[in-house]
């Protein structure tokens, strides 16, 4: 617990000289961002239960976007985004139950959906000219649980009735933090870190861009007071996205003259 | 521009690498008298549906009862162990059959309310023009009186007693003759159902007498079951529904239980009675209502490497309120204990009660 509140403290730090920090030597840049969001967990324990198969779910993401540049190559970027993540779990018919047993349907599913609001700080190396702009980063995120819904499709029959359909439910994730007498809980906090790269291209008022990023989650899902049995199979969250954006400069550079010919190339700050 | 199309596909293609998800087939343990417990326990463990409501705590279980088995532990000495282990769940349908026919549950239905024949009673004592529907015992195919019907003396009331939750209504005269006596009965003020020493049966019998007692489609409550080894992740809520048949009684109707209400005869009283016209009457029932079938494709029952099969419940039942009963029964509308001096001569109290409820 100590590692997480120092992690959001220091998130915290960086934010506030991210927002606050004046300077001449750089350019701030703000922004809209969102997009496909493909997701999974590593992994679902369903040991118990055969012929499962954990997949992957779809997903959006939608949010603002800053970037500070630096100078012509490097700039920090932070994003505050709300992220689709979760997982789906199939079962196929069972020699013991087969698909004669559920009149030869299909398979049954369960689904977590789990909407995370994420924060990732995002040291970028760039490389722009007088078009377009190359940019890829790495860096730590976080990222908070903040509602989700489980939901199912399973072929079953009402209790006792005579016909075998389908049952789905969808309902809100119950979020319990005290549940396995008292050690165990939901973990709604996740720090992870995010890869991605992209490209812009570079117009009047600012920058439009595309890139693919992938999140990869350190936090268990669901966390123990105590130590974890050693039945428990960690959950991790994992994700790729693929985003469009929209970038507009808001604090132009003032000092530091660059060479002629750089210029000729590079036009990134004179067009906003 | 060519490179950021380059660039495009490139972020496409890697973007739509699945990861193949991975799932683990659990190792067999070995027949020997650790392996034997870690099967048992682990086997509730990844199956047990009610860790979030039974306030044993499982990982003590292990604790207080690992140290008590090693390589030379007999066979009768493990059996107690499991035994102990066992009996603190509060799952009724929880059940260890050893290799010898025997079995352990754990909790026991009440002897001296069971040894009473009820139904000869009232069919010495209470109700006109008797008639039976005969049905098998569950699991097994002896056929015996499964319904009784009748009307209560000098009284415009219905009486059904189902004394066991057999196949009596999946056989077509049994159902005409049924149909008509819940016909009939809608002229009567009302309609006593008893479920008294009812210890359940079959989970479409239960459907089939409801569904006399409903109109179109209704929910009577939830179901759960688990869908991963960890304790407490559970399937969404499933509307449990019944279809009402084509003949339905809907007016005034008490349904009598008592402690050896278990199963199938509890679930009814459950679904019956969030319906306004239902009145539950007599003493909390056995609290075993999470049912052991119909589901179908998860079960709970497995067995340990020496042969012992271990059944458990394998959903959990709600009613409307989502409120679960398993481990402490269904306290009814109107608690009335069986007075066990009166029946000795041909009292039924609680049938009396139900009879002026109905009667006033």
């Amino acid at each position: 617990m100590n590692h997480l509140r120092q992690t959001k403290f220091l998130f915290f730090v960086i934010f506030v000289i991210f927002t606050t920090y004046k300077t001449t030597l750089g350019q701030l840049a703000v922004g809209i961002r969102g997009g496909y969001s493909h997701a999974w967990v590593d992994k679902v324990d369903t040991r118990n239960i055969s012929n499962t198969k954990q997949e992957n779910i779809d997903g959006f993401n939608l949010g603002a976007t800053t970037e500070y540049a630096f100078n012509y190559f490097f700039a920090l970027r932070m994003d505050i985004y709300y992220c689709q993540k979760g997982y789906k779990v199939t079962k196929t018919p069972t020699e013991q139950s087969p698909a004669q047993n559920t009149g030869g349907l299909g398979n049954d599913t369960w689904q977590v959906n789990m909407n995370y609001l994420m924060v990732p700080i995002l040291p970028t190396l760039f490389y722009a000219t007088k078009k377009y702009k190359f940019f890829a980063y790495s860096g730590p995120s976080v990222g908070y649980w903040g509602w989700g819904t489980k939901s199912g499709s399973f072929y079953v029959n009402d209790l006792g009735g005579n016909t075998i359909k389908v049952k789905s439910e969808t309902e809100n994730y119950p979020f319990i933090d005290n549940y396995n007498y008292g050690n165990q809980k939901d973990n709604r906090w996740d720090v992870g870190a995010t890869i991605g790269a992209g490209m812009g291209i570079l117009i009047k008022y600012g920058e439009i861009f595309i890139e693919g990023r992938y999140n990869h989650g350190f936090t268990d899902a669901i966390a123990f007071r105590g130590t974890p049995p050693p039945t428990h199979t960690p959950r991790y969250n994992r994700n790729v996205e693929i985003n469009l954006g929209f970038r507009r400069m808001i604090l132009k550079r003032k000092t530091r003259k660059k060479p002629v010919e750089e210029e000729e190339e590079f036009n990134y700050e004179g067009e906003y | 521009m060519k490179e950021s199309i380059k660039l495009f596909f490139l972020l496409i293609f890697i973007i739509s690498c699945k990861k193949e998800a991975d799932y683990v087939v659990p190792a067999g343990n070995p027949n020997t008298p650790i392996g034997n417990f870690d099967a048992f326990w682990n086997g509730i463990d990844q199956n047990y549906v009610f860790f979030n409501q039974d306030p044993v705590n499982w990982d003590n279980v292990y604790n207080e009862n690992r140290s008590k088995v090693s390589s030379t532990t007999t066979k009768a000495e493990l059996k107690e162990i499991l035994k102990l282990m066992l009996k603190s769940l509060i799952d009724g349908h929880k059940k260890i059959e050893f290799e010898d026919s025997t079995s352990y549950s754990g909790r026991q239905l009440d002897g001296t309310v069971l040894n009473l024949n009820l139904t000869q009673n009232i069919v010495n004592n209470y109700i006109n023009n008797a008639s039976t529907l005969k049905g098998n015992i569950p699991g097994t195919n002896i056929q015996s009186d499964e319904i009784v019907l009748g009307t209560i003396k000098n009284k415009s009331i219905s009486y059904i007693n189902q004394r066991y939750f057999g196949n009596a209504l999946q056989d077509l005269q049994n159902q005409v003759n049924f149909n008509n006596f819940v016909s009939n009965s809608n002229s009567n003020s009302g309609l006593i159902l008893d479920l008294r020493n009812n210890t359940g049966g079959e989970a479409r019998a239960f459907y089939n007498l409801c569904s006399r007692f409903v109109s179109g489609s209704y929910t009577w409550g939830y179901s759960q079951f688990r869908i991963s080894r960890n304790r407490y992740e559970m399937s969404p809520f499933l509307a449990e529904k019944i279809e009402g048949a084509s003949v339905s009684y809907l007016n005034k109707m008490v349904i009598l239980v008592n402690k050896n209400s278990a199963s199938a005869s509890e679930i009814t009283a459950i679904a019956l009675k969030s319906r306004s016209n239902v009145v539950i009457m007599g003493d909390t029932t056995f609290g075993a209502n999470g049912p052991l079938s119909d589901i179908v494709r998860y079960t709970g029952n497995f067995y340990l490497p020496n042969g012992w099969k271990v059944t458990l419940a394998q959903r959990i039942t709600y009613d409307l309120n989502k409120n679960i009963y398993e481990g402490k029964g269904l306290i009814p509308n109107q608690v009335i204990k069986q007075d066990v001096n009166a029946f000795g001569n041909g009292k039924d109290n609680v049938l009396e009660s139900a009879i002026k409820y109905l009667d006033n």
